[in-house]
């Protein structure tokens, strides 16, 4: 019988809430004429992180649009284009467009070994 | 401290002097990176590196207002083109999700356990969209008897999209709502989640409630 | 400081309604119409010394009445039960061993009415629509009324459909039935054998039947003056009680009114059971002709209903505090008739 002792993480159904709409949000985008609805969840994702001060990792967090809280997924509701060694993210709905940085050697400081105190796993 | 080209070479036990070796590597400007290996001279200036600050131009807020979202349509749920079954899905991985949030083994907690409050608590954090709920009680009488997937909550009402294919807005107020999970049936009076679902995540819930409506 | 005056209160209001008429006209019958559920009915014989068998008869066949327990009310709903029973003849309905102010109580009523009276937390979980009680300034109680007679109470409108599955939640109840057929041929235990059928627990009960002689009795004439100490005096002898009067100051005593007169022989008969609006009428049919015959003096009917009825008089809300109106008495001689009765006041108590 598997004794699991279950480890304490603070904030860990926040966590588990946020990580549930995302995936609830992808699910939505995939049927058919159900953008609103997942354009809701991912606000509500976005609500509950800064209402229960969690970050994100900056990958999710740079897949949502910044102005209007859409999940952006390229090709179906977002365009990407390079111009001028600059990548740029556009969102259809809104149209707002996020710039980033095309430096190979530019690390995100997430990325770093030294970074990461502790892992659970769940 | 002077550094000799011996210690710069990967295989140093040393982990400080690694350490150091890899934040001199990013943060020098690239010219002296390269000399690294050859450098005596242990003073190191980083400021060159550093951009300056230009003019702090004030970018425009980026939120969006009420009134654009509603352009956006994505303030309101669309009433038609609902199927219950293709909900199926959302409903399962809302079962697995719950199971994960409310440490359910080794053992469910009854109210004689220490951590029945900690149940409690968690089970009002969690979120509802995905859960099949039924109206047992309400002073809409015609609400009673209702049962669907939650597809959106709002500071007062549940949006279920119901088996005939049609979106109800239920009251929260006024009803009790229940929905099952395994073998388990948990009751959730509207009366006291009247929260918007992203405030409900940090704010307490007394811990004296009267079950009645 | 002073306490509060808790001696001082004031009987709440009631009032008397006597109706007079000549027995020509058969408005001795519009009383009878009006109060659906009779439990008990009670008749004093003057002057008598054999009662007719037809007096006797008349409450006693085909009078049955049926005893079905733990029925869910869903099965009072089924298409098939409203059109064989209660679309034809006349049929009337109870919940027994339900209390009216504490428990949820049913009744069906001869004009094809299914009417509950639900606490509150019943009326919430079942989910369909009354008003509530009138009794009750705080909602407390509700009153569901369902048209089973309706045109649009058919399977496959969403009326019925509703109505059917939120009846399943409600809890099972053990019922009085009553069913008097519209043709003589069909017997009245069809009703009976569908729920036998149905596998309910069916009990045939019939009503239950008393005679007393009193011998040497003073009796007040019946006149159109003195109709409250004769009422009186009607009460006093229906229960047994001591008519003997006089004698010590101490006790206060009954007396019997002036002027009076003595009888030999004064039958008294009780029936008690389930009764129909219909089946009293007969009997005052047969006590009127009896009187004519025979030529006595008077003829009195007393009338009780249920105490833990949903509705009284004239189809309005019965409640505990209205239980004292609940009957009525008929007093006939050969040319004139009296209805005396004792309504109490409609007033909500917070």
């Amino acid at each position: 019988m598997n004794q699991m002792i279950i480890k304490k993480c603070v904030g860990k159904d926040v966590f588990e809430r946020m990580n549930y709409l995302l995936q609830l949000s992808n699910l939505a985008l995939r049927q058919p004429g159900k953008d609103a609805a997942s354009s809701l969840y991912s606000h509500l994702l976005v609500n509950v992180s800064q209402k229960a001060v969690q970050r994100m990792e900056p990958e999710v967090k740079r897949s949502i649009c910044k102005r209007c809280h859409t999940l952006m997924i390229p090709g179906i509701n977002s365009q990407i284009r390079i111009r001028k060694k600059r990548l740029r993210w556009k969102c259809n709905k809104c149209s707002n467009s996020k710039l980033f940085k095309t430096d190979p050697s530019h690390k995100l400081w997430i990325d770093n070994k030294e970074a990461i105190v502790e892992t659970l796993r769940y | 401290m002077t550094l000799t080209s011996s210690d710069f070479s990967a295989t140093s036990k040393d982990s400080g002097k690694v350490y150091l070796f890899n934040l001199l590597k990013e943060n020098l400007p690239r010219r002296t990176q390269s000399e690294l290996n050859t450098l005596t001279d242990s003073t190191f200036v980083f400021t060159t590196n550093a951009r300056k600050k230009g003019k702090v131009v004030r970018t425009k807020k980026q939120f969006l207002t009420r009134k654009e979202r509603k352009k956006l349509n994505i303030l309101k749920l669309p009433k038609q083109d609902w199927k219950y079954d293709e909900l199926c899905e959302m409903r399962e991985l809302w079962k697995q999700y719950m199971r994960n949030n409310l440490n359910l083994y080794p053992k469910i907690p009854t109210w004689e356990d220490p951590n029945w409050t900690n149940f409690n608590i968690t089970l009002a954090k969690s979120e509802f969209i995905g859960a099949e709920l039924t109206v047992i009680r309400s002073k809409n009488v015609n609400q009673v008897g209702m049962r669907g997937t939650v597809v959106l909550e709002t500071k007062a009402t549940f949006q279920i999209v119901t088996p005939k294919n049609e979106l109800k807005i239920l009251v929260k107020k006024p009803s009790v709502f229940t929905f099952t999970l395994d073998d388990m049936k948990f009751t959730i009076f509207g009366k006291y989640a009247i929260i918007r679902p992203s405030e409900r995540s940090i704010k307490k819930i007394k811990t004296l409630l009267l079950p009645d409506l | 400081m002073l306490s509060p005056e808790i001696w001082n209160f004031k009987a709440p209001d009631s009032l008397v309604k006597v109706e007079k008429g000549n027995i020509v006209n058969n408005n001795c019958f519009n009383t009878i119409q009006k109060l659906h559920h009779n439990h008990l009915v009670s008749v004093v014989l003057p002057d008598t010394l054999r009662v007719p068998q037809n007096i006797c008869e008349t409450l006693k066949n085909d009078c049955e009445y049926y005893k079905i327990s733990n029925v869910g009310l869903d099965e009072l709903v089924n298409i098939n039960f409203i059109n064989a029973f209660v679309r034809k003849g006349i049929f009337i309905s109870l919940s027994i061993n339900e209390r009216i102010d504490c428990d949820d109580c049913m009744c069906i009523t001869p004009n094809g009415f299914l009417l509950l009276s639900l606490t509150k937390e019943t009326y919430e979980s079942l989910g369909l629509e009354g008003t509530p009680s009138h009794y009750y300034n705080t909602k407390q109680r509700y009153v569901v009324s369902i048209n089973l007679l309706s045109n649009h109470f058919k399977p496959g409108k969403k009326n019925y459909d509703r109505t059917k599955d939120r009846l399943l939640t409600l809890k099972k109840m053990t019922l009085l039935i009553n069913w008097e057929p519209p043709h003589l041929d069909i017997c009245p235990s069809s009703v009976a054998k569908y729920f036998d059928d149905l596998k309910f627990d069916v009990q045939v009960c019939l009503p239950d039947f008393q005679m007393r002689t009193n011998y040497t009795i003073k009796v007040p004439n019946f006149t159109m003056d003195n109709i409250h100490e004769f009422v009186e005096w009607l009460g006093m002898f229906s229960l047994e009680s001591d008519l003997g009067g006089g004698g010590e100051s101490y006790l206060s005593t009954y007396e019997t009114p002036q002027p009076y007169q003595e009888y030999g022989q004064v039958k008294f008969l009780q029936w008690r059971g389930f009764f129909s609006s219909q089946q009293i009428n007969k009997l005052l049919e047969v006590l009127i002709s009896h009187l004519k015959d025979e030529e006595k003096p008077w003829i009195s009917l007393y009338v009780q209903g249920f105490s833990d009825v949903v509705v009284g008089w004239d189809l309005q809300e019965h409640h505990y505090y209205t239980n004292g109106d609940n009957g009525y008495v008929i007093v006939l001689n050969s040319e004139d008739y009296m209805v005396y009765q004792h309504m109490c006041s409609k007033k909500s108590y917070k």
